[in-house]
């Protein structure tokens, strides 16, 4: 026989027990990974929207706390603009606002030369025309609140028309309403306001030339230069959410230890007799120790990969209810169930060695006797 | 006896709830090779306090246990002798209700570097020994009084210890069990010139013993060997 199999048989012996502590860490696994994936998910959806709609660097204010919340003077993309190596410079606002069923919408206003327009993946309808308060919505938002090419909303508390649907690859896009700058920043008292500006440099210039150029515009202008990723690694809205999800994870993985620590230590309780019969044929504390403690990593395992598995499958499932998957995206990676992976089997490792040590600490006549 | 006591107990002292209740009083007991010996005396004179403190399994509030002439003292010094040298019986089995009598006497192999092959083979041998060769895939709830504590004597013995110590062995079976097992006990201790303790309230079982040592009030008022006094 061998101590995985003896550990497994102690745990069989209690399988209700046993079973319920596995589902209390899967939980715990589950609820870190889906956290986990969340925070990604918002900073990827907002990195690859940017993407998607034609930014190569990002020009924002230097002291912006978040991307989407930043405010910069439109002139200076006329500065940027004159700059050598400069293909084309385009002014892009954001602002939150709230439908008539207190939807939380986000606007984007796109200036007229923005490669945005160019690139609008369109499902239905056409593009706004610059000169009105028209504007285009994405195809998740659209089904959201029954939305159509054709028809109005209410948005900063004017009507705008409808007149495309759009059908952008990431949640932030595809729950984004886009009209022309012009009519954004009056509509939401941001005249002569940007939130950033996206560049686009002139494809002949080498890496070399380019990174020059960034240089020079951080240097001449009161902004920061950065690329999709970097401006998420300088959000703090996304360094805030990531935190959250942190902690609350955290939390959720200690819970789980904690539940754990509970059932192994009832479970020594009661079979402190069989403990000091151990001692008695010749056990060393260390094996007894070792015993418990495989016992412990047994149940988190067990607890991690259920975890893991219910972790991808609530993210596949919030990714698709259309009231979550449409604004957030749930798309769990390895970098996701490494974390709560490493915290778990420790955390399992150390629950159950508490219960083991108390285990040892008593003689063995001690246990023997004990009813 | 004669020579280097395989065992010896010197000035041992137990006390409980505070040292109100004084379970042990400076007894001296030497235990040597092969030999039988009963411990006898009323409930609460000590007996198996004694069987605790000679095992390792309890510790003395004062006095020293030596082991073939070196003091024991630390944790690990007697789990590696209760692994090599040291085997016990219980009034109660204890064996674990999931395990089978084979897997619950391979419990002893498991702690000792023995592989796998090795512990089923010394294990079924043991169990073979002790009548059980037909009953090793059996749980203990499948199994009568007598038989569970032949696997328990099983398990104790199945290291081949030099001293077994058995703690009112037959006092949880009928007297025919009784009987049975009391026997296999003697069998095992001439056949492997083990040294066995019996701790007993029977007389006659008692009297089987080569030696016969009693406690009162935790303190040794008699010690008889093979038919003459000793004390």
């Amino acid at each position: 026989m061998t101590m995985a199999g003896l550990a497994f048989s102690n745990l069989a012996r209690r399988a209700a027990r046993t079973l319920l502590t596995v589902l209390g860490i899967a939980l715990a696994v589950g609820t870190a990974v889906a956290l986990l994936a969340l925070a990604r998910g918002v900073a990827e959806s907002v990195g690859r929207g940017l993407d998607e709609t034609g930014a190569e660097f990002v020009v924002a204010p230097k002291n912006a706390t978040g991307v989407l919340s930043s405010r910069l003077p439109e002139n200076v993309g006329v500065a940027i603009a004159a700059m050598d190596g400069v293909e084309s410079v385009s002014g892009e606002l954001y602002a939150f606002t709230v439908a008539a069923d207190n939807e939380s919408i986000l606007v984007a206003g796109w200036s007229r030369d923005s490669a945005g327009w160019k690139g609008a993946p369109l499902l239905s309808g056409r593009l706004p025309d610059p000169d009105r308060r028209e504007i285009m919505v994405g195809d998740a938002l659209a089904e959201g609140l029954g939305l159509a090419a054709g028809g109005e909303i209410d948005l900063f508390d004017e009507t705008f028309e409808i007149v495309g649907v759009t059908g952008y690859a990431t949640a932030m896009n595809r729950g984004m309403v886009v009209m022309p700058l012009a009519a954004l920043q009056e509509a939401a008292l941001r005249e002569g306001q940007v939130s950033f500006f996206t560049v686009r440099l002139k494809p002949e210039l080498d890496d070399a030339a380019r990174d020059e150029l960034r240089a020079a515009i951080a240097r001449d202008l009161p902004v920061i230069v950065s690329d999709t990723q970097e401006v998420l690694d300088r959000d703090m809205n996304y360094e805030i959410l990531q935190a959250i999800s942190s902690a609350v994870s955290l939390v959720a993985l200690v819970s789980g230890a904690v539940s754990l620590l509970a059932t192994l230590l009832i479970s020594v309780q009661e079979r402190t007799r069989e403990i000091g019969m151990m001692a008695a044929v010749g056990w060393s504390d260390g094996r007894i120790v070792a015993l418990i403690v495989m016992e412990g990593v047994l149940i988190g395992s067990a607890g991690c990969v259920l975890g893991v598995v219910l972790g991808v499958a609530a993210s596949a499932l919030f990714d698709a209810l259309p009231a979550i998957g449409g604004f957030i995206s749930f798309t769990p990676k390895a970098a996701d169930m490494v974390l709560p992976l490493l915290f778990a089997l420790p955390l399992c490792a150390a629950g159950a060695a508490y219960p083991a040590w108390r285990a040892v600490r008593l003689m063995p006549a001690d246990a023997l006797r004990r009813a | 006896m004669t020579g280097e006591p395989l065992l010896a107990l010197a000035g041992i002292r137990r006390s409980f709830d505070g040292g109100r209740i004084v379970a042990l009083d400076g007894v001296d007991l030497s235990i040597g090779r092969g030999e039988s010996v009963a411990v006898v005396g009323r409930s609460g004179s000590g007996k198996s306090c004694l069987v605790g403190i000679a095992t390792g399994l309890d510790r003395p509030d004062a006095g020293d246990v030596i082991w073939q002439g070196r003091k024991v003292t630390s944790r690990r010094e007697w789990a590696e002798l209760r692994r090599r040298s040291i085997g016990i019986v219980f009034q109660e089995f204890h064996l674990l209700p999931t395990l089978t009598a084979q897997q619950n006497v391979e419990l002893a192999l498991m702690n000792g570097g023995t592989g796998q092959a090795e512990q089923r083979r010394a294990a079924a041998a043991a169990l073979e020994r002790v009548g059980l060769a037909g009953r090793r895939d059996n749980l203990p709830a499948e199994m009568s009084g007598g038989e569970r504590q032949r696997v328990a004597i099983a398990r104790a013995l199945v290291r081949d210890p030099l001293i077994l110590f058995a703690d009112e062995p037959t006092g949880n079976l009928d007297s025919a069990n009784a009987e049975n097992i009391a026997g296999l006990l003697f069998d095992l201790q001439r056949e492997r010139g083990v040294s066995l303790v019996l701790v007993t309230h029977d007389d006659e079982l008692a009297a089987r013993c080569g030696r016969v040592v009693r406690l009162s009030d935790g303190r040794v008022v008699e010690d008889r060997g093979e038919g003459e006094n000793a004390t």
